[in-house]
């Protein structure tokens, strides 16, 4: 295992980070918003926290706090033009946002290094920095999920008029829902940024928006561990397929399109769902048809 | 005891008047009825009331609580909770899930609380899943508990929204076709609850098709016709009202 990880060392912060912006983008989701913002505003974290450490001598704790913080006011500022849309219109609203501030990091030179980049940040997060932050977003996933707002962002994602009609704010918990992913993204964004030397606009345009998607997707909106597994499945399979060299992509299309079409609630969703049926079968078998 | 008082409600979609000039009364500790044939306003009045649409013209009162601009949530949160037409479930969740999201207008965890998952969240979290199975075993439903709810049987779907429902603890109730579908013996049992809710001083306005089983239970039925109100009075009244028996009950 240990000489797995020092192989791999690299792969296994790509995936914590993969799995920290899968969360933000399930964060949404679970709320039943539709928005693919969280590559904006983790790309905000990111330059957040390279030109607070690099330009402005912030100690990187101050830094991460500070870029958690602009990510949760990105989502939150983006979530009050986007209280009137729903679905697609939330994704493609969200995708110009991401757009805008792709274009922003390109062409505001002086601030961000442009296309050239933002270049010689200190690398001042390692492999312990990034798990436990993840630990961190994870138990509090946890924690809300097994509580009050669990239950009613799941209301609201599953049937928003029967959420209202029980007294269930559905601006204020999805404006909460983007806060949250905003934070998230903007805490992984700028742990990315401090361990990675360099930040190029382009890390947090639209391949990345499709990542986190695949990520949740294949995964599942559900669970905690939905996301996190998706990613890790996303990032391994390129690595385990190398020897298909070209056709790499093809292969990571085709396991997304199957999932879709046999597991449409994702791999974990769709597991401990028939983890569920089996154990309730098992405890009354003539229950079922009733 | 709140009594909810409509006052000139009108709703218009485009020119059609959905509903005009309706003005009317739903006292606590009663069943009130509201009939009408297929397309005379209903749901559109339960819509307006419930704060899904907004009014176009008039007044809503909930005891001192003007609702007239209220959005849905408030309107629940002021005590008034609906059921649906066609059932609306959480599919995905389990009965008692599906029951549980019903306590939320009495939740008194705090956002923070929650998203920390602090020791008080997680005891309201426990004393309110007991509470739900208590609501269950009284439906005889606690077998079910953690079944999916949208695989449910649909006598048990309009159970689970009921105990929903009464989970939230309202001050009125308003049923939307609660009985369609059901067969005489199955609706017979859902009035006896709904008469129980009644004495025990919940305001119920029973929106039906079914005459028989709105002259059965109300004290006071109102019908409508065409978007207007076209008489108000008691079952035996109503029934025996021209205009009424021409609209609705004569064919």
């Amino acid at each position: 295992m240990s000489e797995f990880l020092t192989t791999y060392h690299h792969l296994f912060n790509v995936f914590l980070i993969a799995s920290g912006y899968a969360l933000s983008q399930w964060m949404v989701m679970r709320a039943g918003v539709f928005s693919v913002a969280t590559a904006g505003m983790a790309s905000i974290g990111a330059y957040g926290a390279a030109i607070l450490t690099t330009r402005h001598g912030w100690p990187y704790p101050v830094s991460l706090l500070a870029a958690t913080l602009m990510g949760a006011l990105a989502g939150l500022l983006l979530s009050w033009p986007l209280a009137r849309l729903r679905g697609v219109f939330q994704a493609i609203a969200t995708l110009a946002f991401v757009q805008v501030v792709v274009a922003v990091a390109l062409y505001w030179d002086d601030l961000t290094g442009g296309a050239m980049g933002f270049n010689a940040i200190p690398h001042l997060v390692g492999t312990f920095e990034i798990l436990a932050a993840l630990l961190v977003v994870v138990y509090l996933m946890l924690a809300m999920g097994a509580t009050r707002l669990g239950r009613a962002f799941e209301a609201i994602r599953q049937n928003e008029a029967v959420a209202s009609s029980l007294g269930v704010s559905v601006n204020f918990h999805q404006s909460l829902a983007f806060a949250i992913s905003g934070a998230i993204a903007g805490l992984f964004g700028a742990l990315e940024a401090l361990q990675s030397y360099a930040l190029f606009p382009n890390t947090f345009g639209f391949p990345a928006v499709i990542a986190a998607l695949s990520y949740v997707v294949l995964g599942g909106r559900r669970s905690v561990a939905g996301p996190i597994v998706g990613a890790a499945i996303l990032l391994v399979l390129p690595e385990i397929s190398r020897p298909l060299a070209d056709y790499r992509m093809a292969l990571y299309g085709a396991v997304l399109m199957l999932v879709i079409a046999f597991m449409p609630r994702g791999i974990v969703d769709t597991a401990m769902l028939a983890l569920r049926r089996r154990k309730l079968a098992q405890r009354s078998p003539l229950q079922e048809g009733a | 005891m709140s009594k909810l008082t409509i006052s000139g409600a009108t709703k218009h979609f485009g020119g059609v008047a959905a509903v005009f000039d309706v003005s009317m009364d739903v006292p606590a500790g009663k069943i009130t009825g509201l009939i009408g044939p297929n397309g005379a306003g209903k749901t559109t009045l339960v819509n307006l009331i419930t704060g899904v649409l907004s009014l176009s013209d008039g007044s809503i009162r909930f005891g001192d609580i003007d609702l007239t601009k209220a959005p849905a949530h408030m309107v629940a949160r002021a005590g008034i909770t609906r059921t649906f037409q066609n059932i609306r479930l959480l599919a995905e969740a389990s009965v008692i899930d599906n029951v549980m999201i019903g306590f939320h207008r009495r939740e008194t965890t705090s956002t923070i609380a929650s998203l920390l998952g602090l020791p008080a969240a997680r005891r309201e979290t426990a004393s309110l899943r007991q509470r739900a199975m208590q609501l269950l075993e009284r439906f005889g439903m606690a077998d079910l508990a953690d079944h999916e709810a949208g695989a449910l049987a649909y006598g048990h779907q309009r159970r689970v929204e009921m105990m929903r429902a009464l989970a939230s603890d309202p001050a009125l109730i308003l049923l939307d076709e609660p009985v369609a579908g059901m067969n005489d013996v199955e609706a017979g049992e859902l009035g006896d609850i709904f008469l129980g809710l009644a004495q025990a001083g919940m305001g119920v306005l029973l929106i039906e098709h079914n005459v028989r089983f709105v002259t059965r239970l109300c004290d006071r039925i109102h019908v409508l016709d065409s978007g207007q109100m076209i008489a108000s009075g008691t079952p035996t009244e109503v029934v025996n009202n021209p205009a009424v028996i021409s609209a609705y009950l004569g064919a």
